[in-house]
């Protein structure tokens, strides 16, 4: 069983694209279930095929969501998206496919968006930059590696995303959740595969209730630093992070930034301790750095 | 705002560590690398301001170049019509040829 967990904020683009979604969970030929998570509880009224609503008391944030539905679901795999994608029909099976495979975690499909400037959202690599980890863009016209399974669009076995204790909510309400679950992922020796053969297309339309430019550039900082903060275990390189933000705190000036850092030393110090065993940092590095 | 999470941001970096030599060196690189690109980030829109004033600073005193040299030839051709008028004056008009030299004495002033 696949179980497709949709976390929505309004519902704003079930009506379009959960019929290309339940397409391509039936062409993949296996049972499914599918799960809309309505962030806002009531904002989403019945939907037609079966389709399981939970509708939360108070938003938590994405990641809470996606939690939520994950714990809700029966499959032996999770099919996590927005509602904001569009699946083509052959996409769950192309992912499904690669599944299960030794030391796999989640496969990720091309993600057609106008928000990567490649063009694809899904291929994804990491580098030091500066003290801190620069995520770049990884286009690929053949399966590969990514840093991360991009939180729009991606399959994974059920098992395995609770075994990483699923995302860390610290981040709520949203971003780099996703990139802190597939550094851990990697951390434990899997891998992340972007599968660009399955397409998605993701339209990236800010919900009305998103929030405005400033706060999303206030909770990204804030959520970059955190991400430094909970999962560099390298001294050396935990050093060299904190003197980058030390700079940050010396000689920006950007309120949105100053404001992001300080909450992210908050929420760092007010969070319980994370120490995993397996790869260390460089290891990881070495795995998701970007093509020559 | 800055000071305090300065303090903090030592603290941190104290117990993670203890900033003894070897990460010391890495906090103090994280710090100079990221400090040049934020400054870097600071600096370029001033940058940015600053070629265009000189590009407006440029096209300004190319005007004014052209302007005083526009200038220069009117005061001449001017020069050139009241000294004809004051050559044409007769005796009678002495007192009209006294006013056209204080005049043309005041005009010659403005050439370079």
């Amino acid at each position: 069983v696949i179980s497709a967990v949709v976390p929505t904020h309004g519902g704003v683009g079930l009506e379009r694209n959960l019929g290309p979604l339940m397409g391509a969970l039936a062409a993949c030929g296996e049972n499914w279930e599918l799960i809309v998570v309505d962030r806002h509880g009531g904002a989403v009224g019945a939907l037609s095929g079966g389709v399981e609503i939970v509708s939360l008391p108070a938003d938590e944030g994405h990641g809470a969501a996606v939690n939520v539905g994950v714990a809700k679901a029966r499959g032996e795999y999770v099919l996590i998206l927005n509602d904001d994608v569009r699946l083509e029909l052959e996409s769950v099976r192309l992912l499904r496919a690669q599944l299960p495979a030794a030391g796999l975690f989640a496969v990720v499909p091309r993600i057609v968006s106008s928000l990567a400037a490649c063009g694809d959202e899904g291929g994804k690599a990491g580098v030091l930059q500066a003290g801190v980890l620069e995520i770049v863009e990884a286009p690929s016209s053949v399966t590969q590696p990514t840093l991360y399974a991009v939180s729009c669009c991606f399959l994974c076995p059920r098992p395995a995303f609770l075994a990483l204790g699923g995302y860390d909510e610290v981040y709520a309400p949203f971003l780099w959740e996703d990139v802190d679950l597939g550094y851990r992922a990697w951390r434990r020796g899997h891998r992340i595969l972007h599968v660009p053969e399955a397409v998605c297309h993701h339209d990236g339309v800010p919900a009305p209730t998103d929030a405005s430019a400033a706060e999303r550039e206030r909770i990204a900082f804030r959520n970059r630093i955190l991400f430094h903060l909970r999962n560099l275990q390298d001294p050396a390189l935990r050093a060299r992070a904190l003197g980058a933000c030390t700079a940050w705190a010396l000689f920006d000036t950007a309120p949105e930034r100053l404001l992001g850092l300080a909450d992210a030393l908050a929420r760092y110090e007010a969070s319980e301790p994370r120490l995993e065993d397996g790869l260390s940092d460089a290891e990881i590095l070495e795995r998701v750095r970007p093509a020559e | 705002l800055s000071d305090d999470l300065l303090e903090r941001l030592l603290s941190l970096a104290d117990r993670d560590s203890g900033l003894s030599a070897a990460p010391l060196e890495e906090f103090s690189r994280g710090l100079r690398e990221r400090a040049r690109l934020v400054l870097d980030e600071r600096v370029r829109p001033l940058e940015a301001r600053v070629a265009v004033l000189e590009r407006e600073v440029a096209l300004r005193t190319d005007e004014v170049r052209v302007l005083a040299s526009e200038k220069e030839a009117l005061v001449r051709r001017v020069l050139g019509h009241l000294e004809q008028i004051a050559g044409g004056l007769g005796w009678g008009g002495r007192r009209a040829k006294e006013t056209l030299a204080s005049l043309m004495i005041a005009l010659r002033k403005e050439l370079p």
